[in-house]
């Protein structure tokens, strides 16, 4: 590694440990009294709940309340269904008094039954200090308030331990006949669910006890539930984390002592069957995990992630060798674009340990677990294109010299290769191709011959019109009409292959709409000096852009490519070679048995093959001939449609080559550019299904809001960010480097995001289908000819 | 009519992500931020399908003038000294 690196990859990890740390400072609050005075007590397990009728054992009951035994002066349980009305006779074993519970629900005989239940256990119970006939019935909605102040009145009538009803604050404010029928207000404070910040939390509970105070002067009043969760989603103001459950509690403490309130913490432990009723949050109220762990610390400082030295020792590790990795072949990169590679590996490393960490801090089941691995895969994907982006956008920006840039060779004319010209035609307007040959004609070039191949056009008065022309043209000019010729374009140019002249060195295929530039052979042509040149490539350019807005934006959006990406490419001998503004070596072309005719970018597929064979191309980033352009958007997206679903089939033939070099003479940064070029094509793809699940989600929640739960942060933010830099890149490198102004920056965005999906829909397409035929992009006119 | 017709599949898409981004503020409001950032994750996602949209209807106005974008490429200039565009 450069010295520079080693400073900037250090200077970057010290900024990212600072960042941990700095997020995860510790908060000095409150400590935890040694005995408080209630805690919340439903003693569910992991695979208990009592909507599936499945309770805690006697002796888990017990185990749970010897755990309890000092810490707390009493619980406060819900319901005596089951094994859950041994809890008072078990508490008094620990010295633990009882607020004991009874469970009102819609099912009034039910309810009778566990009304009486519990009246019979606290009538022989010594340590139930008061009986709550109800939870938050009234705010469910569950009973009209009469029913509910007659079982409160029926309690009384049987019993003399003071009798209550739990609800939140604004119940008890607005039924001031409840509050007649009640020795006492049990009221619950839960800040979280009103969308109160951490910091107002205490005030909160103070503000709201006060109000009650002054309301019904007199009347005592018990807290009957008070706590914040520790994960879950965030409810406006209010987030949901072990750090601020922590911190809220531990003030609160301090308030009640402070205040003489009488409260129950809600709640002892974590149940995770919450999560049914209120969502994934409703599983995290406990002081204790489900496993009876406390979950935080109940002394000293709190901090927001505990464990945060060694996240950020991890993300500093797979920051480090990302940055080695990106840093391969990268002499000629300035320092300031080591340092933004190293910065978006750092971020990357980051935000992928904390959403990992975030995400297996949750209690798993079995969606979860599914859900977990598709959001990892996804988060890999996304993290490697986005550095695949990156690394493109240091190149395009930040290189010291070009080392493979095209230089002239000067060859006296006498020694100047033969030409083959091959211009393949399929239904192609006369006019046009009439231009087209003249402009050939007019080729400042001493040897050379044209070959054009008209395959399969079916019209007479379409062809014969060009070979009458051809014949005007002289005897450089061949004219073949083959019908029927299979294999598409492949078929048309191995067929011109084969009528090539014996001396031809080169071979140079434009599409039937170009008007090459009189000195394209004299310029280029001599490249092929060297003998380990195969391929000399110029620019596909359009003349059209002026036509109108449609094209003038089309223009904007290949300009793209050939300025930024095949520069880059070119860099490491990885151009993708065109069909048309190309040259091959004729022996080259022969040697790898001609175009394929079962790719339908068989010019990509070719180029690909003669660098497997060990030969190289070049690059001139200048116009020698320009073309037309599709002439509507379903032409447009036509032709974006085929090279989508060609490179899927480039892909597949030669995954193995691309993957593991296998038998090809293929270099390690070919391989990466031809992976890593078509990497966000297949993002497109992958991006479709992601808007499918998206939708299916979005769908499910608004028809089940109760069930289904919202998605969480993690899976907004990874698209976002992919969208956001995607966006930024395409802005920053066409201002720069295409030096487009902004209104030509928005429509090559426009044009370019227009493509989206058809190139989604490419990709799939082609990793479930083999071939699919070719179809040529019409442009201009031939509508006028039909 | 002809340029909906060419972004079909796209503008489905583009209402059903804003059906679905609408409707989840109508009916969650925007209490929660998970909830919050997903709607604007699904209208960010509809951006591309605008974009097709968009440009699907400026394909369809043939008569659009290219005056306002021009000619894009820093080498647009060497484009044209070695080419002069035809008189069309």
């Amino acid at each position: 590694m450069h010295t520079s690196s080693f400073l900037i990859a250090i200077a970057i990890a010290a900024l990212t440990i600072m960042g941990w740390a700095l997020y995860n400072r510790p908060n000095v609050e409150p400590a935890w009294p040694e005995t408080i005075q209630g805690f919340a007590f439903s003693p569910y397990r992991s695979d208990q709940a009592p909507l599936w009728q499945k309770f805690p054992t006697v002796e888990q009951i017990d185990a749970d309340l010897a755990l309890l035994s000092g810490k707390t002066h009493s619980v406060r349980t819900y319901t005596v269904e089951d094994n859950l009305g041994e809890i008072p006779r078990l508490a008094e074993q620990h010295g633990i008094n009882v607020a004991l519970g009874a469970w009102v629900g819609p099912n009034a005989e039910k309810t009778k039954l566990e009304i009486d239940r519990m009246l019979h256990i606290a009538a022989r119970s010594k340590n139930v200090v008061r009986i709550l006939v109800g939870n938050e019935v009234l705010l469910r909605n569950d009973i009209p308030i009469k029913e509910l102040i007659a079982y409160l009145d029926y309690a009384n009538s049987k019993i003399k331990i003071p009798i209550s009803t739990a609800e939140p604050p604004y119940v008890w404010k607005d039924n001031p006949e409840l509050v007649e029928h009640v020795d006492y207000i049990a009221v619950h404070l839960l800040p979280y669910w009103e969308g109160i910040p951490l910091e107002e939390g205490s005030q909160y509970v103070y503000n709201s006890i006060n109000e009650l105070k002054e309301l019904y002067p007199g009347k005592p009043i018990v807290i009957g539930e008070v706590g914040w969760p520790s994960n879950g989603r965030t409810k406006q103001a209010a987030v949901a984390s072990e750090a601020n459950e922590a911190i809220f509690l531990r003030r609160f403490l301090d308030l009640a002592a402070r205040e003489k309130y009488v409260y129950y913490i809600m709640e002892a432990f974590d149940q995770t069957w919450k999560r049914e009723t209120e969502g994934a949050v409703g599983a995290y109220w406990g002081v204790y995990n489900v496993a009876r762990q406390p979950k935080f610390t109940f002394k000293e400082p709190i901090v927001e992630i505990p464990d945060w030295p060694i996240l950020a020792g991890i993300s500093v590790g797979i920051a480090l060798i990302v940055f080695t990795l990106l840093l391969i072949d990268s002499n000629r990169l300035h320092d300031r674009g080591r340092s933004f590679l190293a910065l978006v590996a750092y971020v990357a490393a980051t935000a992928a340990v904390w959403i990992i960490y975030e995400y297996l801090h949750q209690y798993m089941t079995i969606t979860s677990v599914i859900v977990g691995a598709l959001l990892m895969i996804g988060m890999i994907g996304v993290i490697v294109v986005l550095l695949a982006e990156a690394h493109e956008w240091a190149e395009a920006l930040w290189i010291r010299d070009h080392r493979r840039i095209f230089k002239p060779i000067p060859v006296p004319d006498e020694e100047l290769p033969m030409v083959s010209v091959h211009v393949p035609a399929y239904n192609e307007p006369p006019d046009m191709m009439i231009e087209t040959l003249d402009a050939l004609a007019a080729l400042d070039y001493p040897r050379f011959e044209v070959i054009v191949i008209d395959n399969n056009t079916k019209d007479p008065a379409i062809w014969e019109p060009v070979r009458d022309h051809c014949a005007k043209l002289g005897e450089r000019f061949r004219f073949f009409h083959e019908d029927p010729l299979p294999g598409f374009k492949a078929g048309a140019l191995n067929f011109a292959l084969k009528q090539t002249v014996e001396t031809a060195e080169v071979v140079a295929v434009i599409d039937s709409d170009y008007l090459v530039h009189p000195r394209w052979l004299r310029d280029l042509v001599p490249q092929f000096a060297n003998p380990r040149i195969g391929i000399v490539q110029a620019p596909q350019d359009y003349r059209d852009a002026r036509e109108n807005a449609f094209k003038a934006m089309s223009y904007a959006e290949y300009r793209g490519f050939f300025y930024i990406g095949m520069i880059t490419r070119n860099e490491r001998n990885a151009t993708i070679q065109h069909g048309t503004m190309t040259m091959v070596r004729a022996s080259a072309l022969k040697d790898v048995n001609g175009w394929a005719e079962w790719c339908i970018t068989e010019d990509a597929e070719l180029g690909l093959r003669i660098f497997e064979a060990g030969l190289e191309a070049t690059y001139i980033p200048k116009s020698y001939g320009r073309g037309l352009m599709p002439d509507t958007f379903i032409d447009f997206k036509k032709q974006r449609y085929r090279w989508a679903f060609g490179s899927v089939q480039i892909l597949r033939r030669h995954a193995r080559n691309l993957l593991t070099r296998g038998s090809s003479k293929l270099t390690a940064g070919q391989r990466y550019h031809f992976v890593a070029g078509w990497l966000p094509w297949l993002a497109d793809g992958i991006n479709l299904i992601f808007n499918m699940a998206a939708l299916c989600w979005s769908i499910a929640m608004l028809a089940l809001p109760d069930e289904i739960d919202p998605p969480l942060l993690m899976f907004s933010i990874l698209p976002l960010a992919l969208f956001v830099f995607k966006l930024g890149k395409l802005v920053y490198l066409y201002q720069t480097r295409v030096g487009a102004t902004t209104v030509q920056t928005i429509a090559a965005a426009l044009s370019g995001l227009a493509l989206t999906h058809t190139i989604g829909l490419a990709m799939l397409t082609g990793f479930f289908v083999k071939s699919k035929p070719f179809f040529r992009t019409p442009n201009r006119r031939i509508s006028r000819h039909c | 009519m002809k340029a909906l017709s060419a972004a079909r599949e796209e503008t489905l898409l583009l209402i059903a992500l804003w059906l679905a981004a609408g409707s989840i503020i109508h009916n969650f409001g925007t209490d929660s931020l998970d909830l919050l950032m997903w709607s604007v994750m699904l209208l960010l996602q509809s951006v591309p399908y605008a974009a097709a949209l968009i440009v699907s209807i400026i394909s369809a106005l043939p008569k659009l003038p290219s005056g306002w974008i021009g000619e894009t490429g820093s080498m647009s200039q060497a484009a044209r000294t070695v080419l002069e565009p035809p008189a069309s």
